[in-house]
């Protein structure tokens, strides 16, 4: 198959199937799920009662001879009759999404039972659970995907279906074949010495060492997801200088451009996520321009590339309250082009040294809806205080 | 001895002599005390002589009188009068003033300079003087002649068991002090004259004539006004040698009344009112009085009352905030003053008062005794209510236009009018125009009332009726226990019970106010259990409910892939539609309720309210077609701790409420405005709409409990309906920003708005927001 | 004539210096040292050849009001009217020759640039600030390439063709030309951060990094490795230094006075 890329599995299923845990009755999940897997050609989702966990923790070792992947629902209280209707026994669920996930962990970690990748979803949007998926509270590798169930299962199913796809592939490849790095992150030896030592040192250690679970936590949370190494398309098109809706087709004929150019990544994963190389793009630019992207306007930047490819970008503009264009992130509250200088710096620092900072704008700050989205570091508390008494003393 | 004393002695032995010998004739002798008797006896009061010394000078064509009080702190004074008139001639001066009831004003009965009505009749102006003060110097001149003429009376000479005419008083002509005119020194005054004394001197005076303001016939008629082209009287009091004025300024007072009823009688006996006043904003057609007693619809006109006209200026105390005419509480009470002495409605006839009309303590038309009681009419219903209408609150002038006399008559002491048909009907006429009068301004000031009980009902709140019932309570029992005294009198023992008896009757009144209050609650708790219940019940099943929408979209959008069929498409396209509708409100509840759980008090930054409650929201908006704006101005728009979910049950009842006025507006775009941001004290937020707005009467009734405006629902309605419109939303609203110390009213609206309603709750202070964010 | 033997290579040195910074807490709060640890991603395979390029590395809360303003300037920018920082840049390829006696220019490229920027609110519009700017450069000069006026081959220059225009700025006073060069000793990263918090910082802020012995030991090894060299082979021209070190005479003509390559011999 194409999409995959080099690789070269031994087995390779003609479905992938994931199997989902539900306390609702069968109508009601089959239902769930129906749209799913109409739209999917390559994963099918069959449904099951969770039942107790005296059943189902016994039952799930045989269960994953038939499944490469699991989804559960996080609330497990539903005691209803029609639920367990169909079911080969009828006993109430007593257990935790959590407990079944770690059980799975470490039966997988003995070499009991395949890694396979857990999906835990929710129709509730309520805090705990955004807690959850933003690994407040839970122990971080338990679950390698956190869904709210409609953007599962109806908003977002296309791009569901993708990553479960690929998590899929991707478990079953790990534990089928010796990791390469060069074939896994899809880099000549040449090019891997762009990348941070440390990343490579660090990959390498837990490929050897640790579960696949771990090492596909790492891949995704440390290197695909974060800004460092590898960047999204909302980031290149801030280090390109474009505002990505109001170029329309020329923002559309530029990601081609990448794509001939092999900026994007293609390797393990990169079928359910799109994430472009940072060192690969600047080299790309530093090839069809002598300027230095990171300190060129977005305006001469859009100009360089319409001249070059005949397009007509427009320049992505300034958040409020920022002074330079000279793009390189993201304002984490905005999602808009920033320059690091204009911004403040959220989370912690001493995260991966091949992962970049994170930060958001002033306005973003100013205008935030949920106190607990993002917050400003401490050290850049007291700047931020005194950036925002000008703006309100100026207002 | 003189040729003088010799002639006088002469005259009365010749006079002993004659009487001796004619025994069959005999004429009378009058007694020099007659001068007593008709100066003590018949003037009544100072003001009376005063006044009758004023009218002389007005019938003797004076411009200018000014009336001073000398050294007259103590009996002894003197009092001056001093006019420009014509003045008089040695021989008129004999024929007139020392000619007692002289015939010179029946002779003329009109000035000859300036045209005037004779003022003073009777002719006994002149012993007024004799009941101020035990001596009169009279010093007068006429412009024609060189000189003036002086005389000197000094009334103590004029002793019983003497012959009047053998009394004499000193003549002289002497060098002339002015042009023309009289001056009368009346001096060694028998009374001592307070400030206060010659205020009402003075006023009375001022008050002889009639104001400038009656009517414009009485100047057609060259009835006397008070006028500084006619007549202009001043009065002053010099005290060694310090001369100040009297001065009177109520004039002006009376132009600030509650409202002003005009009344008239026409020539042919037709009777009509009118009311103005701009703080009522009444200005309407005049109102037919009928003369007789029966109510049906016919006007009787008056069978001999004509050519009257009265004026009457309308005050009620206490409340300045019923007047819109800008009069401050201090000028209110300045006229409730002045109305212990000025108050009541005056006659004036020809231009000059008749006493004792309108005078305090004088109630001619028997205002004072009637109740005040009044039944109108109030959007259909009628309404029984008291509004104050006795002497007290009228400033009044009736006139009566009477120059030869024919419908009154003064009596001989000058106090009142004689009881003639006339003055019957006069006092009909001018009892049932003012009635009607304070009938017409009486809803409104029912009206006001109502606002003013609100408030007043508002402001004590239960914790305070509680407190202040607890307060009496406590008085009561100490003083119980205090009036255990033995050695207390019986008319203390009186007095102590008394008072007990009243705080009784107070505690008594305390809790049955409290009753009523308590009942206004457990209806309104009620209310509350039922919505209550009503809120719980739909967060049971929110969160069954939400796995709904993601079930029935999976299913309808995997038929919509595997569906050819056209019609069958749009079939499922449209189900798709409305469970995405449904989806909007089964996440808003969702939201609702998760926000709900949370009970700990936040600082609350408005943005991160009004924003979500816009996004999930939306649907609706573009559901009603409404445009919504919003305007956070500023940042750090920080309320004091709230429950965050208060907020949007505060948005919430905002916006069902314009909803709904909206749909009963229809405007071309409905549009909706959020504005919020700070000032010093506190932060605030606008709710903008353009529906059909709220009328000004119901401004502060919108926020109470039970109060609505949609129609209600029918006996069959379901509990739903019934709820909706249950007119409890605002006054819950109102409950939440009063526990934070805030407000929430009517404010007038921006452009393109026709209702503002704002919240203003105290804000977080810079020091609370700082330890925020760290 | 000191010699020391506990200088790392320009990497190491390097290494350790980013690392220290990183822990220092005051240091963190003025610019972003994650960003350091990215230059030094890769080992170095060529030899000791240490090549790195810091681009717009940030210095915030910098302050511009310690130096000596004339008393009838009103308008100097001051803190409240927006916001200062100082942007460095550094493009560097240097070795290291652990022959002390050798006496070589250990740089091979080297592009220093100090950036002062200032954003200020125009006319209160704070929504669209405008960014005012000054720099300077301390370059290694390319004897490769000609120049029209000669220069030393390390030299200060202002430059000031990065002032963007503004609306209402005065360039009244303002000389803009081809500004003379300075000579000035080489600049590295190291060496270039101690300048720039040295000259934008108070004593009072900046001493809780400056007065720490392991940062002074930094700054020192750095001095030792680009300035001992520079020094010797300047001080050259003056006394002879013959039998103690082996000087390269190119590097120490160059020093005064960078002349065309054919001239060297």
């Amino acid at each position: 198959m194409n999409k995959l890329g080099p690789f070269k599995i031994r087995f390779m299923p003609e479905k992938i199937t994931y199997l989902y845990l539900d306390d609702n009755d069968k109508v009601t999940r089959d239902g769930d799920v129906e749209l799913f897997n109409t739209i999917s050609k390559d994963v099918e989702i069959k449904t099951d009662y969770p039942s107790s966990w005296k059943q189902r923790s016994k039952s799930i070792f045989t269960d994953l001879n038939h499944y490469d992947g699991i989804i559960i629902d996080w609330e497990l209280t539903n005691q209803s009759q029609a639920a367990k209707e169909g079911s080969h026994e009828a006993e109430d669920v007593d257990f935790s999404a959590e407990s079944l996930a770690e059980h799975l962990r470490v039966n997988a970690a003995k070499k009991n039972v395949k890694d396979i990748p857990i999906i835990i979803c929710s129709a509730d949007k309520n805090k705990a659970f955004s807690n959850l998926k933003n690994r407040e509270l839970t122990r971080r590798d338990i679950f390698d995907l956190t869904y709210i169930k409609n953007d599962l299962f109806v908003k977002h199913v296309s791009e569901s279906e993708r990553q479960l796809f690929n998590l899929a592939i991707v478990y079953k490849l790990l534990q089928q074949s010796a990791f390469d790095v060069k074939a896994a992150l899809d880099l000549s030896a040449d090019e891997l010495d762009f990348l941070d030592i440390r990343f490579l040192d660090t990959l390498e250690k837990i490929s050897t060492t640790n579960t696949t679970h771990d090492l596909v936590y790492f891949l995704l949370q440390e290197f695909l997801l974060p800004e460092g190494l590898l960047i999204n398309e909302q980031i290149v098109a801030a280090r390109l200088g474009v505002d990505i809706e109001k170029s329309g087709d020329s923002w559309n004929k530029i990601k081609e451009v990448l794509v001939e150019e092999q900026i994007c990544y293609k390797g393990l994963l990169s079928i359910g996520w799109s994430t472009y190389w940072s060192f690969k793009l600047v080299k790309w630019w530093n090839a069809i321009s002598d300027k230095d992207l990171r300190t060129t306007s977005a305006s001469t930047r859009v100009q360089v590339l319409n001249e070059k490819y005949g397009t007509t970008l427009i320049p992505a503009e300034k958040i409020k309250f920022c002074s330079s264009d000279e793009f390189w992130t993201v304002c984490k509250g905005t999602r808009r082009p920033l320059d690091p200088i204009n911004g403040f710096i959220i989370g912690d620092y001493t995260s991966n040294p091949w992962l970049e900072v994170e930060y958001v704008s002033a306005y973003a700050e100013l205008e935030k809806e949920d106190p607990n989205a993002w917050r400003i570091s401490a050290i850049e508390r007291v700047r931020f205080e005194k950036f925002k008494s000008k703006i309100v003393k100026n207002d | 001895m003189s040729t003088k004393e010799e002639l006088l002695k002469l005259r009365d032995e010749i006079n002993q002599q004659l009487a001796e010998l004619s025994n069959d004739s005999i004429a009378f002798s009058v007694d020099a005390n007659i001068i007593n008797r008709l100066g003590k006896e018949l003037i009544g009061r100072a003001e009376t002589g005063v006044s009758e010394l004023i009218k002389n000078t007005y019938d003797a064509d004076a411009t200018f009188v000014s009336v001073d009080f000398v050294n007259s702190n103590l009996t002894g004074g003197t009092l001056i009068i001093d006019d420009d008139g014509h003045g008089m001639t040695k021989e008129s001066l004999i024929k007139g003033f020392m000619t007692l009831s002289s015939t010179s004003k029946i002779h003329e009965p009109i000035s000859p300079k300036f045209k005037r009505q004779r003022a003073g009749r009777k002719g006994i102006g002149r012993f007024a003087t004799q009941f101020l003060g035990e001596k009169l110097i009279i010093i007068t001149q006429v412009e024609s002649e060189e000189f003036a003429t002086k005389v000197t009376i000094d009334w103590n000479s004029y002793e019983m068991d003497k012959e009047l005419s053998s009394i004499e008083n000193h003549i002289e002509a002497i060098p002339k002090q002015k042009i023309k005119g009289t001056t009368l020194y009346i001096e060694q005054l028998r009374h001592s004259w307070t400030d206060a004394q010659i205020r009402r001197v003075f006023r009375y005076i001022s008050d002889l004539l009639q104001p400038t303001f009656l009517s414009d016939r009485s100047s057609e008629l060259n009835i006397a006004k008070q006028g500084d082209e006619s007549f202009l009287v001043e009065c002053y009091r010099t005290e060694n040698g310090l001369r100040t004025i009297i001065a009177d300024i109520n004039k002006l007072l009376y132009e600030k009344c509650l409202a002003e009823i005009d009344g008239y009688v026409t020539k042919e006996g037709d009777a009509y009112v009118q009311v103005k006043s701009t703080s009522l904003q009444l200005n309407d057609a005049d109102l037919a009085i009928s003369s007789s007693k029966a109510s049906n619809d016919i006007v009787q006109p008056y069978l001999i009352l004509r050519n009257v006209n009265f004026k009457v200026y309308y005050f009620i105390y206490d409340r300045p905030e019923y007047y819109k005419n800008g009069i401050t509480k201090q000028e209110l009470g300045r006229v409730e003053n002045l109305a212990s002495e000025q108050s009541g409605i005056r006659v004036y006839r020809n231009g000059f008062r008749v006493l004792p009309y309108g005078e305090v303590g004088d109630d001619w038309l028997k205002l004072d005794r009637q109740s005040n009681r009044m039944q109108f009419e109030l959007n259909e219903s009628t309404v029984s209510f008291n509004i104050p209408y006795t002497n007290k609150n009228f400033f009044g002038f009736v006139e009566l236009i009477d120059k030869e006399g024919d419908l009154f008559e003064e009596t001989a002491s000058r106090e009142g009018l004689i009881e003639n048909k006339a003055l019957e009907e006069l006092r009909d006429f001018v009892r049932k125009a003012v009635t009607a009068g304070v009938r017409r301004i009486a809803p409104f000031i029912y009206n006001e009332k109502q606002k003013r009980d609100q408030k007043k009902t508002e402001a004590k709140t239960l914790k305070a009726k509680v407190e202040g019932l607890q307060a009496k309570i406590e008085e009561f029992t100490s003083e119980d226990e205090q009036g255990e005294d033995d050695d207390e009198t019986d008319f203390d023992s009186q007095n102590n019970q008394k008072a007990k008896d009243k705080k009784k009757e107070e505690i008594k009144g305390l809790l049955s106010e409290l009753n009523s209050d308590l009942k206004v609650i457990l209806d309104e708790i009620a209310m509350l259990r039922i919505l209550a219940t009503l809120g719980i019940t739909i967060g049971e099943f929110t969160h069954e409910i939400v796995q709904f929408p993601i079930f029935f979209n999976s299913k309808l959008q995997s038929l919509l892939i595997t569906e050819t069929d056209p019609q069958k498409r749009e079939s499922l396209e449209q189900v798709v539609d409305k469970v995405n509708h449904l989806d909007t409100y089964t996440s808003y509840f969702n939201d609702a309720v998760s926000r709900n759980s949370k009970r700990e008090l936040e600082f609350i930054e408005l943005r991160r309210v009004i924003r979500p409650f816009l996004a999930s929201t939306k649907w609706d908006f573009e559901h009603e077609g409404i445009n919504v704006e919003e305007d956070i101005r500023g940042y750090d728009v920080f309320t004091v701790q709230m429950h965050p979910s208060e907020w949007h049950s505060i948005l919430l009842n905002l916006y069902t409420n314009s909803k709904k006025a909206l749909r009963r507006a229809k405007p071309s775009e409905k549009k909706i405005k959020i504005v919020a941001g700070k000032d010093d004290q506190n932060v605030y937020l606008e709710f903008l709409d353009n529906g059909d707005g709220i009328p000004k009467e119901n401004e502060n009734r919108i926020f109470d409990a039970f109060f609505t405006t949609s129609s209600p629902a029918g006996m069959n309605a379901s509990l739903n309906e019934q709820l909706i419109g249950s007119g409890l939303g605002l006054k819950i609203l109102k409950d939440i920003i009063a526990e934070y110390k805030g407000d929430i009213f009517v404010a007038s609206p921006s452009d393109g708005f026709n209702t503002c309603i704002r919240i203003e709750i105290p804000k977080a202070t810079d020091e609370q927001i700082r330890t925020l964010q760290n | 004539m000191i010699k020391r033997n506990d200088i790392l290579s320009p990497r190491e040195e390097l290494k350790n210096f980013s690392i220290f910074l990183d822990q220092n807490p005051w240091f963190s709060s003025i610019s972003v040292p994650h960003d350091l640890k990215k230059i030094l991603s890769n080992n170095g395979k060529i030899g000791d050849v240490c090549k790195y390029s810091l681009v717009k590395f940030p210095f915030k809360n910098i302050n511009l009001d310690r130096h000596v303003r004339p008393n009838w300037v009103s308008r100097l920018a001051r803190e409240n009217e927006g916001e200062s920082r100082v942007l460095l840049e550094v493009a560097c390829e240097c070795n290291y020759n652990f022959d002390e006696d050798n006496i070589s220019d250990p740089i091979i490229m080297l592009a220093t640039k100090i950036i002062i920027q200032f954003d200020y609110f125009l006319d209160s519009n704070i929504e669209d600030p405008k960014t005012l700017q000054c720099s300077w450069h301390l370059d290694k000069h390319d004897p490769n390439k000609g120049a029209s006026t000669s220069h030393p081959l390390y030299h200060y220059e202002y430059g000031g063709t990065e002032i963007r225009k503004t609306e209402g700025f005065n360039y009244g006073d303002f000389i803009l030309m081809d500004s003379p060069r300075i000579m000035h000793p080489p600049l590295d990263l190291v060496l270039a951060f101690d300048f720039v918090i040295k000259n934008f910082y108070t004593y009072e802020t900046h001493k809780v990094l400056t007065d720490d012995l392991l940062y002074k030991r930094y700054i020192k090894n750095a001095q030792y490795r680009l300035w001992r060299p520079y020094a010797i082979s300047f001080a050259s021209h003056f006394h002879d230094f013959n039998d103690i070190y082996t000087i390269d005479r190119a590097f120490a003509d160059n020093i005064l006075h960078c002349t065309n390559k054919a001239e060297i011999y």
